[in-house]
């Protein structure tokens, strides 16, 4: 063991740390992404756009998570404002070939399909706040940022949304 | 504390992205490079633009106030337009004069430079001009 050396810094090399915070985020960023323009193509041009624009600013280091889910949703919006996106969003208002907001797990029981089908039935506001709170790991004031609303907006949202989930898996909580 | 249904829902796990999609971000995006320029590089630019800008200035500026060689003169031309009698004013004695009031314009035209610019000046001159009256 070398005695005189200092600390031993190891530094990883960009592609790792990028892949390390692809590993741990992008699943939850892309379904965030899937929520905002509804259309699978949309979400992912907007999601590599995000995941790219972010990566730079924060100059080659993985970006603060909320300020990575806000751009995802102002970029979304960018992209709705679009008319002929817009219309073509229209016809297709929703991608019947896309694919389920949640995994399937082999080996599952229904209760997990009833948990999904329950979430995707939640309305879009309620939807967006769980997502981010549970999927995201954001705090309230941070949903706050990135939605535009308050902190207690953002927590009573959530609370919302948690009691209609009750409420339609009644029987399964049970 | 954390709500049972909370902990239930993490267990859900979004769905994988799409195989183009992961192709498409397979690489972290370059790192735009910055340039840092020397100050005296900087320096040295500015100080150069200033020049240039002083020199279009002042090459501009000459060229405003530089004077055409005139190479022909004609004789001044005057003409009166318009007269009108003003008024009748004596000395108290036997002598009258009537005052009149003549407008006219006096023309003048250059010939400069062998291109051949024309330039014609024109100046209009009110005069009053006091006409002694004689009494038969």
């Amino acid at each position: 063991m070398r005695k005189d050396a200092g600390p031993i810094v190891q530094i990883s090399p960009p592609n790792e740390v990028w892949q390390r915070w692809l590993a741990e985020c992008s699943e939850s960023f892309f379904l965030y992404a899937r929520q905002q323009p509804r259309c699978t193509a949309d979400a992912e041009d907007v999601l590599q756009e995000v995941l790219f624009e972010t990566w730079r600013k924060a100059g080659g280091i993985p970006p603060d998570t909320a300020l990575a889910f806000a751009t995802i949703r102002r970029r979304a919006m960018d992209l709705a404002r679009g008319t002929q996106r817009r219309a073509i969003r229209e016809n297709a208002s929703i991608d019947e070939t896309a694919e389920p907001f949640f995994l399937p797990e082999f080996g599952a029981s229904d209760t997990h399909t009833q948990f999904a089908q329950a979430v995707g039935g939640l309305l879009e506001h309620l939807r967006e706040v769980l997502t981010l709170r549970i999927w995201g790991g954001l705090s309230f004031p941070e949903i706050g940022r990135v939605t535009g609303v308050s902190e207690n907006t953002a927590a009573s949202r959530h609370r919302y949304a948690l009691e209609q989930l009750r409420e339609t898996l009644g029987k399964v909580l049970k | 504390m954390n709500d049972p249904l909370e902990d239930q829902l993490r267990q859900l796990r979004p769905g994988a992205l799409p195989a183009r999609l992961r192709a498409r971000i397979a690489t972290p995006p370059e790192q735009e490079k910055i340039v840092h320029f020397p100050w005296w590089k900087v320096a040295a630019g500015l100080a150069a633009a200033a020049c240039v800008i002083l020199f279009a200035w002042f090459h501009q500026t000459m060229q405003r106030t530089e004077n055409v060689p005139i190479l022909f003169t004609e004789t001044p031309s005057s003409e009166v337009f318009h007269s009108r009698r003003m008024g009748v004013v004596t000395d108290g004695g036997q002598r009258a004069w009537q005052i009149i009031k003549v407008e006219r314009v006096e023309g003048q035209i250059f010939v400069a430079d062998f291109s051949g610019i024309t330039v014609l000046t024109q100046r209009i001159r009110h005069e009053l001009v006091p006409v002694e009256i004689h009494f038969d």
